[in-house]
């Protein structure tokens, strides 16, 4: 009760983080930012246990079906996955980082920071979506794919003036009913490729969600909005792109590294 | 027991809080030093690495003894790494180090339901049919069809594996000598997988849970034989129909 | 020790509900009020709200039970008779022999849809299709739509920051969004339902799920109903963890606080640990269904009975998000209309935790015909877990009641109605959990009535109670004890008829889910159809009871039974922001021997005189 006084008393050239004061059923601010910290983990216990229904069928398929993960898994390309574990974690760094400047009130840093960890999910996506799974799906690569070189024997088209060059029989490592690739040497190679995009691609909606996030953190932190009393929306942003972060760190070896 | 907190202490009793519950409440407003951090970065990248590295390892030392490492290995390895890289995320960069033990509680309790999950439920899944023989795994290898062959409504409905299908449809269309070819670009395309080097016939030349004796003979069709000795525990199921249809 | 008198225990001795500030009044005309009811972030509207919305979707639900009854009347069939012409005559052949047809009797909701469409009923398949359609719709509401929110989220969101003393929930506006989220979810439903409904259980079985009406999106939108009410379940288990942990009143410690905020603590932690796994078994059904991509088809190699653990994982534990929020109501029941301590406290709060432990380590029991032999004995035995902390609350309860001063009010007749239907309940588990006898037992009427006593006769029972004892509170007026009591009975005795007989049935073979049936039972299909009907009147009392309370009930004292928990020191119907000034703790919640309840008379009240008792 004793922080509602906050507002009085202070000038509009005050930034908006000082002037905030916790909700009317709060003791203090500080408890408040505990609870929502509190709830936020509690969140983040949810988000664990809806990724724990995707690692429990592919575990329980691949102990079922151990070489058709196995013939899976060879057609994804390791450092593609290597690069973007790296790129998560650079993100991972750059929000901590983030919140750290906020705590020091170093405004700038800050922003600075939010703008780089929201360009390494774009990364991420762009890796993600354009390197692995459109050729994947559709045999489309586009041009300067490194993999591509080794696949020109069996072109047959192009689209947009070249930008994207297609590879006959390269693509339909579809999910499920969609799996049209010839060349599988497992019957239940459609099964591991409905694991991988189930998990892969809610995994990325997650990363979407998160940069939301942080875009929305971003544009409340150039109103000034976040200082080192009050920074409760960066923290549990923070905590939702960490999360992010380790069920990739989980993800990755499970999908990519598998012999 | 429920007055106990109403005896007045002499010692600064507070009316407000008898308990003393705010007195060692740790809010969460640590700040972390950017060399913690940066430090913690360089050691998940060369996690990251040498995660990649043992997996390349495990592999190298497969083909250059000659061995077969057991299968859990793999797993092992990479998780026990995992784990290590996912306990320095949540220490130093999800403050759970420095903030409120609750929230450590919170995380550790998840994980222990997420155990349970999957501790019950492979226990069951994996150990059907070990004393009656009837409810062990009755499966259609690679299914029976009934779905169909692309998105439009008069596709083609599949009436076997899809994965056999869309083989023989495959070869029919380019003939077998450009499927070999192009079979052998694909698998080499990321040269790293062991068993794709020994070409199209690969299948064959080892025991492999999962896969169905006999599907690929339209591809390898002298390799028939050899699947012989290890058929017993796919070929009875493959036999049936698939439960439920 | 501390007693205090009732003028000190709380700030509104002389407040008694003539207070204009209440929470009810309203803002305007009836626009502003309407607005201010769709923004507000007050936990107790939002209770309101969901209380509301809950008792539509609860009339949704019953009217589908009373649909299924009614079929069950008599037996569908199909009978051959010797066909007539036009002129209604009896038709013969060439030879003399007669000319037979196939007709369909029994089938009430096959005729009824024929009729509607002005044809003739061919075929035995669109009634039982029908039928299907009833049982999944009344299965699938009640068990998401009713019993999960129904004491949680209407009268646990009123009711716990008030017994914690705080003026809100930790987190008011994700409240008032979780209720949003759980009209969505329903509407998603119901649109399911205009569209012709769902035939797969509510358990959303597969093959079931992912192959029948294939072409309709009834299905999907249903599945997708229940995934988005997992969304607002979460985010209410969610809020009161939080709320429980940090804002209880200065002064309240763990041991302090209600026993019925340790069963929604309880119940809160199961709804944010199981929940999610629906989650994503639904996202995977949904693929499932409308990209075949495998996972649960045993055709392209996957496993359905890895659906039935995902759905169980979550679906066990949440048969104790049903019933811990209805023993936490009648811990507070029983002391308050007791008047007596209640026996035993930490036993009673640490079985609300052990219930919520165990409910994560039996969910296979669901399974005993589909899992396999190791899974099925190693869940039959972990199973008979449950018993140990349901048995000391049941045993505690009674301790309670021995020696109390009894007072016969609804909310009490419930309590004991509780405890009579849920031992029934509990012990008629016992053979469903034993491998051996479920084997018999599974998938029969026997199942049916088992899990009826239990939710119903737990879970809605309870909510009807709990309904009775806070009614003063929530809306500020008394009801006719006389025609509640009258309802409460026509309910036990409409309840037993319904469901007793449905051990019977279950115990001679009868399977649910079915239309059809030999002669044999049509008996007792009919005494169980009567006994819903019955079931049926005894709501229809305690609606009309409810509204005239509403409409011409005499206002309702701050504390009408003596309560001691903090909600009682608030007027009736309580304040916006709940209480005058923050209430400090000074006595237990169940301290009868030695605190005189607040807003109360001494004289009205006095206390034991065995004052030299104090320990």
């Amino acid at each position: 009760m004793s922080t509602l006084d906050t507002r009085s008393g202070i000038g509009s050239d005050v930034p908006l983080w000082k002037r905030y004061a916790a909700g009317h059923h709060w003791r203090s601010a500080d408890e408040e930012f505990d609870a929502c910290t509190l709830g936020f983990w509690l969140f983040l216990a949810t988000e664990v246990l809806l990724f724990a229904g995707l690692f429990c069928a592919y575990a329980m398929l691949r102990y079922k079906y151990p070489e058709a993960f196995l013939n899976g898994s060879s057609h994804l390309d390791w450092r593609w996955g290597c690069l973007n574990t790296g790129v998560l974690l650079i993100s991972s760094y750059t929000m901590a980082a983030s919140i750290r400047m906020f705590q020091l009130d170093r405004q700038a840093m800050g922003k600075l920071l939010l703008a780089i960890t929201f360009a390494c999910g774009i990364g991420f996506l762009i890796i993600k979506g354009l390197f692995e799974y459109t050729p994947k799906l559709s045999g489309w690569f586009i041009s300067f794919d490194p993999a591509l070189p080794h696949y020109l024997d069996f072109k047959n088209g192009e689209a947009l003036g070249g930008l994207f060059v297609h590879i006959d029989g390269y693509g339909g490592k579809a999910p499920g009913q969609f799996f049209s690739y010839a060349f599988s040497d497992n019957p239940f190679e459609p099964l591991w490729w409905s694991v991988y995009y189930c998990a892969t691609g809610i995994h990325a909606l997650h990363v979407v969600i998160g940069m939301s996030l942080i875009a929305w953190c971003f544009f409340r932190a150039r109103k000034g909005a976040y200082g080192p009393t009050h920074y409760t929306m960066v923290e549990n942003t923070g905590l939702y792109w960490h999360l992010v972060d380790l069920i990739w760190i989980f993800l990755f070896p499970l999908l990519y590294l598998i012999h | 027991m429920s007055n106990a907190h109403a005896a007045p202490a002499s010692h600064g009793f507070d009316e407000l809080d008898p308990h003393g519950a705010g007195k060692h409440t740790k809010h969460s407003h640590h700040i972390v030093s950017g060399v913690t951090l940066v430090g913690v970065l360089g050691i998940l990248l060369v996690f990251t690495a040498l995660t990649v590295g043992l997996a390349q390892g495990e592999k190298w030392v497969m083909s250059y003894f000659a061995i077969e490492l057991p299968r859990w290995v793999n797993v092992a390895v990479a998780m026990s790494i995992a784990t290590i890289k996912a306990t320095l995320v949540l220490m130093y960069f999800m403050l759970l180090r420095y903030s409120n033990p609750i929230n450590t509680i919170v995380f550790l309790v998840c994980l222990v339901a997420f155990a349970l999950f999957l501790f019950f439920t492979g226990l069951d899944i994996n150990n059907r049919g070990n004393i009656d023989p009837i409810k062990a795994n009755q499966i259609q290898a690679g299914g029976i069809g009934g779905i169909k062959a692309g998105w439009s409504k008069d596709a083609a409905v599949i009436d076997k594996a899809s994965v056999v299908y869309w083989r023989e449809r495959k070869l029919n269309e380019v003939g077998p000598e450009k499927f070999a070819k192009m079979k052998a670009a694909f698998s080499h395309g990321h040269a790293e997988h062991a068993h794709a080097d020994t070409g199209p016939t690969a299948s064959a030349a080892k025991v492999k849970s999962g896969t169905t004796p006999g599907l690929f003979d339209a591809a390898a069709p002298a390799a028939h034989d050899e699947h012989g000795g290890h058929a017993e525990d796919h070929a009875a199921p493959a036999a049936k129909p698939a439960a439920g249809h | 020790m501390t007693t205090l008198d009732s003028s000190k225990a709380g700030h509104l001795g002389d407040h008694h509900g003539h207070h204009g500030g209440s929470y009810l009044t309203p803002k305007g005309g009836w626009l502003t009020t309407v607005v201010d009811w769709a923004t507000t972030v007050d936990h107790k509207k939002i209770g309101v709200m969901y209380l509301v919305a809950v008792l539509f979707m609860f009339f949704l639900g019953g009217v589908a039970a009373l649909v299924v009854r009614t079929e069950l009347l008599t037996p569908v069939r199909t009978v051959e008779v010797q066909a007539t012409d036009a002129a209604g005559k009896l038709m013969v052949d060439a030879d003399g022999k007669p000319v037979m047809k196939s007709v369909i009797t029994g089938q009430w909701l096959g005729e009824m849809k024929a009729k509607i469409k002005g044809e003739e009923l061919t075929s035995i398949d669109g009634g039982n299709n029908w039928y299907n359609r009833a049982f999944t719709l009344h299965g699938a509401i009640m068990v998401f739509m009713v019993i999960i929110p129904s004491i949680p989220a209407s009268l646990g969101n009123f009711l716990i920051p008030l017994m914690l003393g705080a003026k809100d929930v930790a987190f008011p506006r994700l409240n008032l969004l979780s209720w949003y989220i759980y009209v969505t979810g329903s509407i998603f439903a119901v649109c399911s339902i205009i569209i012709g409904g769902v035939d797969t259980g509510w358990t959303f079985y597969t093959p079931y799920s992912t192959t029948t009406d294939a072409e309709y999106a009834n299905v999907v939108l249903m599945v997708l109903g229940a995934f988005i009410l997992g969304f607002s379940s979460i985010l209410t288990g969610l809020n009161f963890v939080v709320t429980v942990h940090k804002l209880r009143a200065p002064g309240m410690g763990w041991f302090d606080m209600p026993l019925f905020i340790w069963a929604m603590y309880s119940t809160s932690l199961i709804q944010v640990l199981a929940t999610p796994v629906i989650g994503i078994t639904l996202l995977l059904l949904i693929f499932e269904r409308m990209f075949k991509i495998g996972i649960f088809d045993p055709a392209m190699g996957g496993d359905p009975v890895l659906y039935q653990h995902f759905f169980w994982f979550y679906s066990h534990p949440v048969v104790y998000v049903m019933i811990l929020p209805a023993f936490g109501v009648i811990s507070e029941i029983i002391p308050v209309h007791s008047h007596k301590k209640i026996f035993g406290y930490r036993a009673v709060a640490f079985a609300s935790l052990g219930v919520a432990l165990v409910s994560f380590l039996v969910w296979g029991h669901h399974m005993f015909a589909s899992s396999g032999e190791l899974g099925a004995t190693v869940f039959s035995a972990l199973t008979f877990l449950v018993a140990i902390p349901t048995a000391v609350k049941v045993f505690n309860w009674i301790a309670t009641l021995y020696k109390g001063s009894i007072a016969l009010t609804t909310p009490m007749w419930y309590a004991l109605i509780f405890l009579f239907l849920f031992s029934i309940g509990g012990l008629t588990g016992l053979p469903l959990g034993t491998l051996a006898t479920d084997l018999h037992l599974h998938d029969s009427y026997y199942v049916v009535a088992h899990f009826h006593y239990v939710m119903m006769g737990g879970t809605i029972i309870t909510f009807v109670g709990g309904l009775h004892h806070w009614w003063p509170k929530m809306f500020g007026r008394m009801y006719n004890q006389f025609w509640a009591n009258i309802g409460a009975f026509t309910v036990f005795i409409g309840f037993n008829v319904t469901f007793f007989t449905q051990f019977f049935l279950g115990t001679q073979g009868m399977p649910r889910r079915y239309a059809s049936y030999i002669d044999d039972y049509q008996i007792y299909h009919v005494i169980s159809t009567v006994g819903s009907y019955i079931l049926l009147l005894g709501f229809l009392i305690h609606l009309f009871v409810f509204l005239h309370s509403l409409v011409a009930g005499r206002k309702a004292p701050a504390n009408p039974w003596g309560g001691l928990t903090l909600e009682w020191e608030a007027t009736s119907p309580p304040d916006e922001h709940n209480f005058h000034h923050e209430p400090i703790v000074r006595h237990g919640p169940y301290d009868f021997d030695t605190t005189v309840p607040p807003h109360w008379d001494p004289k009205d009240y006095p206390l034991p005189a065995r004052p030299k008792h104090a320990h």
